[in-house]
């Protein structure tokens, strides 16, 4: 398993085929009733320049962000924006990849795996 | 010497903005990118970009008054964890077009366009001398 969370609840991803110019999006994790909720802020990020791919367990997410003829005011912002985000990260084995849902609203994917059922706690009878 | 006005450098114009990029509007610790205004420009206005994930049209207002452009922004009950409240005032030259500032959200992402002054600069200017 690549992923664990800390303390802050911050998904830290043991994956480092970064794309090599897209930094990592800030993304927070919730578990909840057999579902984990992966929200990923993508601001500026449109669904059209979006790509959400699995493969083998991968999950990558690339998003670029269109900055048109927009260019920085040199000396005055306090920095410039990513040109994208990228964030790769292996799915734990008890998640169903085939069952997530992704949703972009304002800005921020939000991607919800259940539980596989294999997974889920069952009581065993006892004879 | 220059005499020219002061707008007509656009780091003047903008020069109380310069002290506000100095403060992140949110926790500054944070290593992600949700932080901070950013200042773009075109050939007709300069542009104020914040990142605002997961904030809608509705949650966000902007006023200006007295030559400070306000912003507030507060989402009830996100169902993440992101920042839900932000407040950013910036000074802005009062000889900037305030007018005709506009705005727009847009996968959050907001952008604040202040067109520039139109002012005549090809060639020199003949002043009369009475």
């Amino acid at each position: 398993m690549s992923t664990h969370y800390d303390s802050t609840n911050t998904l830290t991803v043991g994956n480092r085929e970064q794309h090599p110019t897209y930094p990592r999006p800030s993304c927070l994790v919730k578990t909840a009733e057999g579902t984990f909720q992966l929200a990923i802020a993508l601001p500026g990020v449109s669904r059209d320049n979006l790509n959400v791919s699995l493969e083998k367990g991968l999950l990558t997410v690339t998003g670029s962000r269109a900055s048109g003829e927009l260019h920085s005011v040199k000396g005055l912002s306090s920095g410039s924006a990513p040109e994208g985000y990228q964030l790769q990260t292996r799915l734990h084995p008890d998640l169903n990849p085939e069952a997530m849902s992704a949703k972009l609203e304002n800005g921020i994917l939000t991607l919800v795996l259940p539980e596989k059922e294999s997974a889920k706690k069952r009581d065993i009878p006892i004879n | 010497m220059h005499l020219y006005p002061r707008y007509h450098n656009p780091l003047n114009v903008l020069s109380g903005l310069h002290r506000a990029l100095q403060t992140p509007p949110w926790n500054p610790h944070r290593n992600d990118t949700t932080h901070g205004v950013r200042i773009v420009e075109t050939d007709a206005a300069w542009v104020l970009q914040t990142d605002l994930p997961g904030f809608s049209k509705e949650d966000v207002s902007l006023s200006f008054q007295k030559g400070t452009l306000r912003l507030v922004g507060e989402r009830d009950n996100p169902a993440d964890a992101f920042p839900s409240k932000i407040e950013r005032s910036f000074q802005v030259a009062r000889e900037l077009d305030v007018a005709h500032v506009s705005a727009t959200l847009e996968n959050g992402l907001l952008e604040i366009t202040i067109p520039k002054p139109s002012i005549e600069t090809n060639g020199p200017i003949e002043i009369k001398v009475n």
